[in-house]
């Protein structure tokens, strides 16, 4: 991306900071990017961000793909369309993987994330059936038959 | 590392419940304990079209526009009864004067018949009962104290219950014409219009909880609305007129000119207290969802595809046939341009009932 140089500011140096997955990797972020997750925001603001961030309970895939998602989300002079469709791409992932987007947005507070990684959860429910929705998400921790009809009685008018 | 989808905390799964409309919504607590106990079974963000009858089935057919899927809903109450709706609950009142309350089959409540009117020895002839409305003070799956006023006839008879009575209490509503446009429950009282543009409290908490007093005449210009956009310019018929709580929780006064082109709608802002009404030009965020029965009104919501600053209002002209094809039974009209988009879905319908607007329950 070609940068203006019709400022006559001298350019500001970038501030970084560096985050540290739960496996020992390091990623380093720039501050203005860090700055969407009110997690780091808090950190910065607290003067705590001068040293690596440990951040146990997020891996270094998942933490890979947290930082690109804030950097293309601080780029400026995205249009709309084009975040939109590089939103959808980013979410267009595995299960386990839109699992750990979730919980790792909501560790970090990135609004953004969460609601993407969430809504795209709720798209795939859309239009199935229980056993459908326990299958794609491999869960097993059904209701007994007994409860099932208990459910389904209590519901009836959620449309058969 | 295995993810177990069902011990993702309580407030994660709500945030992904939260885009499924209420048919989904029910798929997505039967699916399991911590994803049932995530989703609150009163929870509804989608408001539901209900449409007319067809005598055949013992189901109607509910529109859902958050998912724009007709559903099927099991409603044997409601066959071969007009039904009317009140916070998220309906009505249903048959030719053997019985009436029903209920939200879904299995929480039904029986209200005394028609003609139980305490003071009241015969029901005043009228012809036609799609004047008929039920109001609702609160709803009954929050608060166990509620009351329902019924209003027969355009207000012929106008009753009030409250559970565990045996019969309607009737309510004196002095308005010259005795007709009323709309009732609401706003501000601790039912309030009413009637056709001349008066409006009538009643205090059932005061000290003469059964007589409405009339508190309020809006301008009479409101009542007979003279529009530039009118085929021949002067004075426009309205079609209808309308009482609704805004998100905001003023008491809007919506009138609507016309029937196809062109209509129009005024919305305007009633205080009771300063007796003062003013136009209001845009809704901002909320838009408003007007039957022939009732009105709510609804924060927009992308999610769900409601839009910002449109009224959804269901047709009063079923029977005549559309060039577009299919019925017109919604419609929406966006207050900014003026301009009414149609929505036609090929469904039932018969000159004994109507479609419904169902409020999003809570």
């Amino acid at each position: 991306m070609s940068s203006s140089s019709s400022s006559s500011l001298p350019p500001c140096p970038k501030k970084m900071i560096t985050l540290k997955s739960s496996d020992g990797e390091t990623f380093q972020i720039e501050e203005t990017a860090a700055l969407q997750s009110k997690t780091l925001e808090n950190m910065i603001d607290e003067n705590c961000a001068s040293t690596p961030i440990p951040l146990r309970s997020i891996n270094g895939k998942i933490l890979a793909k947290v930082v690109e998602f804030c950097n293309k989300h601080a780029e400026v002079g995205v249009d709309a369309e084009s975040l939109h469709a590089w939103d959808a791409e980013f979410v267009n992932v595995e299960y386990t993987t839109l699992f750990d987007y979730i919980l790792a947005a909501n560790f970090l507070e990135i609004p953004t994330l969460l609601d993407l990684a969430s809504g795209v959860v709720g798209d795939m429910i859309k239009g199935k059936t229980p056993d459908e929705i326990r299958k794609m998400f491999n869960i097993n921790d059904a209701f007994s038959p007994e409860e099932e009809e208990e459910v389904r009685r209590a519901n009836q008018w959620a449309f058969e | 590392m295995a993810r177990n989808w069902a011990d993702l905390p309580e407030e994660l799964l709500r945030l992904c419940s939260r885009c499924l409309c209420p048919k989904d919504l029910w798929a997505f607590r039967a699916v399991c304990r911590s994803w049932q106990s995530a989703a609150p079974e009163e929870r509804s963000y989608v408001p539901w079209l209900m449409f007319a009858e067809n005598t055949e089935s013992p189901c109607r057919d509910v529109f859902c526009p958050s998912c724009r899927r007709v559903h099927l809903a099991p409603v044997p109450a409601a066959r071969a009864r007009r039904c009317f709706s009140s916070r998220g609950w309906l009505f249903t009142l048959g030719l053997d004067m019985e009436i029903h309350m209920l939200k879904n089959p299995i929480y039904i409540v029986k209200l005394p018949d028609l003609d139980m009117f305490s003071h009241v020895k015969r029901l005043p002839y009228y012809f036609d009962d799609f004047d008929t409305k039920f109001v609702l003070s609160a709803s009954p799956s929050t608060s166990s104290d509620y009351m329902v006023m019924i209003i027969y006839g355009k207000g012929k008879l106008v009753g009030l219950w409250r559970p565990g009575g045996e019969a309607w209490t009737a309510v004196n509503f002095p308005s010259p014409r005795r007709d009323i446009w709309d009732v609401i429950f706003y501000d601790g009282c039912f309030v009413a219009i009637d056709y001349k543009g008066s409006i009538l409290r009643c205090d059932v908490d005061g000290p003469a909880p059964f007589e409405a007093r009339v508190i309020f005449e809006v301008p009479g210009w409101l009542m007979h609305w003279e529009h530039p956009d009118l085929v021949k310019p002067g004075t426009g018929h309205l079609r209808g007129v309308h009482l609704v709580q805004s998100t905001r929780g003023s008491l809007l006064f919506v009138s609507r000119l016309g029937r196809r082109k062109p209509l129009r709608f005024r919305v305007f802002e009633i205080d009771l207290n300063a007796r003062t009404c003013r136009e209001v030009k845009s809704l901002g965020n909320a838009s408003l969802f007007l039957g022939p029965d009732s009105g709510f009104s609804l924060e927009s919501d992308e999610k769900h595809r409601i839009e910002p600053n449109c009224i959804y209002f269901t047709d009063d002209s079923w029977g005549h046939p559309i060039e577009e094809g299919g019925n017109m039974q919604m419609r929406i009209y966006h207050i900014e341009d003026r301009t009414t988009k149609q929505f036609p879905m090929a469904t039932f319908y018969d000159d004994y009932s109507y479609p419904l607007w169902i409020e999003p329950s809570f």
